[in-house]
């Protein structure tokens, strides 16, 4: 009887590691794209994660994981498409982001739709989903009905145990800007198209949050050349 | 350019561009018809999220294999604008729901022990099969799983903003089929009259409109209109050849096809210089 109390409360204690660990990838994920978090929000101590997010009885209570954050200044700045005549004050194309943990053991439609609904209403641009199970394919059809408002985005809890950024053979990623994109194509006289290409499902541009058209220039460390840049449009 | 513009005068009068639709009127048009298979999709998606949650009454005295009439009646109302990928849908959306697979049973889906991807089923036994772990737990039992095949291979695979609109496309659950089917037989050979009569009409609507398209006619809110060209028939004159005659003074016999050689015995003094060096070989064959 107490073996298997010790076996409970070491599965549990792995649920919690594993959980602190996911809430500290999305907190990277969510920094490394542009938003603004305050440093110790993105390293969170174990100690400091249990006493926060686990209920009495010790186990994580994954509905209370959630939080929104800004973008800053620089971001804004990437996402603002450049003026025209006839759009003389653009807007930025990203607004607030809105992070959320799921510990359901599948995701369906309905769940999907609601958590699209609240985003759109609450005006968050963009909503993550962190799920512990799978999204069913009625649930994945349900995000482009919103994109209009919001644009929806789901990891999976395991696949963010990890920073896959942070691996030695994952190359620096930096998204370029509009400007940036449009100068690099008149510096080497290209078309859009003639550019090599990355997947949008591609994990690092996941990570990213890349939408179709933006360009990500990769550096490379290089033996002969020491640094060595290339850039993918994202398709 | 301005014997483009004349000649394009020339060929304008007598052809009206009456029937030349204007391009916005077939832009909203073409508009209209991708909306309206949105609303049918968006239809689709709803009834998924609404039969995920089925049936509504779900009492003892009903069960898979009698269900209540009015779960039963929606339910075949909504999923008869299912394609079978739609389907497979609503199963995965069930099943998420911990539901057994088929929309009208109302028991929890079954959880089989143990690890592993693939399970052994009837082991020992003639239909012994190996099977993912995935198909087993779709369902609560092997008679609902039947059931909801049942309602799979009627379903079509053309799309939903197609069938629509025909009324005759109509479910049946495996249950009602087998029970209605020594009392009802008259019935259902009536529908199956009823369901050829109307491919017919559909398929006789059909050449209708290809011959319609192949003529060049324009077609207008279902009738036929008239030609924009018109058109007049003009017999073309047909003179019958008169046979060669041999005239006073023609020359019929030194036509050969139409082409009548003419020879100058001038010409042959040119070359009298030759005459001498080639000799007789080349008088031969002038005489000749």
């Amino acid at each position: 009887m107490a073996d298997a109390e010790n076996n409970n409360t070491e599965a549990n204690e792995r649920n919690i590691v594993k959980a602190w660990r996911a809430w500290r990838t999305a907190h990277e994920m969510v920094q490394d794209r542009g938003y603004e978090l305050a440093e110790d929000e993105v390293k969170i101590s174990l100690d400091a994660f249990r006493t926060q997010y686990t209920s009495i009885d010790g186990t994580v209570s994954r509905e209370r994981m959630k939080f929104s954050a800004r973008p800053s200044p620089e971001m804004l700045k990437k996402y603002t498409p450049p003026a025209t005549a006839s759009n003389p004050d653009p807007q930025p194309d990203i607004g607030t982001i809105w992070v959320e943990f799921n510990d359901d053991t599948s995701v369906g439609a309905e769940a999907m739709r609601k958590f699209a609904k609240f985003c759109s209403h609450e005006h968050y641009r963009t909503g993550m989903m962190i799920l512990s199970g799978n999204v069913s394919s009625a649930a994945k059809k349900e995000i482009p009905k919103f994109a209009q408002w919001t644009s929806i985005e789901w990891f999976l809890e395991e696949d963010l145990l990890i920073n896959i950024t942070h691996h030695e053979l994952v190359p620096r990623h930096v998204i370029l800007s509009r400007d940036e994109k449009t100068a690099l194509l008149k510096r080497y006289r290209l078309k859009e198209t003639q550019l090599p290409r990355i997947l949008q499902r591609d994990p690092v541009a996941k990570y990213f949050g890349m939408r179709r058209g933006q360009v990500v220039k990769i550096i490379r460390s290089s033996e002969t050349a020491g640094r060595y840049a290339s850039y993918r449009l994202c398709v | 350019m301005k014997l483009n513009t004349s000649m394009g005068l020339s060929v304008a009068p007598g052809y009206e561009w009456k029937h030349a639709p204007n391009p916005r009127e077939v832009a909203i048009q073409h508009a209209r018809i991708i909306h309206s298979r949105r609303e049918i999709e968006d239809q689709i998606s709803d009834s998924t999220i609404e039969l995920s949650k089925f049936p509504v009454t779900r009492d003892p005295p009903y069960s898979a294999s009698n269900p209540a009439l009015a779960d039963a009646e929606s339910f075949k109302n909504l999923v008869r604008l299912y394609q079978p990928g739609d389907y497979d849908d609503l199963i995965e959306e069930r099943n998420a729901n911990g539901l057994c697979g088929y929309t009208l049973c109302p028991n929890p889906r079954s959880r089989v022990s143990g690890g592993g991807t693939f399970k052994l089923v009837n082991f020992g036994r003639k239909d012994f099969n190996i099977v993912p772990r995935r198909e087993l737990e779709k369902w609560c039992s092997q008679a609902c799983a039947k059931r909801a095949m049942y309602v799979k291979v009627q379903l079509n695979e053309t799309a939903a903003w197609e069938r629509a609109g025909i009324a005759s496309i109509q479910i049946e659950l495996f249950d009602e089929g087998r029970t209605s089917a020594t009392s009802d037989t008259a019935d259902e050979v009536a529908r199956d009259i009823g369901n050829m009569k109307i491919e017919a009409e559909q398929k006789t609507a059909q050449n209708a409109r290809d011959l319609a398209l192949e003529r060049g006619d324009s077609v207008e809110n279902g009738k036929t209109s008239k030609r924009s060209i018109k058109l007049t028939i003009r017999e073309k004159p047909v003179e019958a050849p008169a046979p060669p005659s041999l005239g006073a003074g023609s020359q019929g016999h030194l036509v050969m096809e139409g082409y009548k050689t003419t020879f100058d015995p001038k010409s042959e003094t040119v070359s009298q210089e030759n005459k001498t060096t080639k000799g007789g070989e080349r008088e031969s064959s002038i005489t000749a």
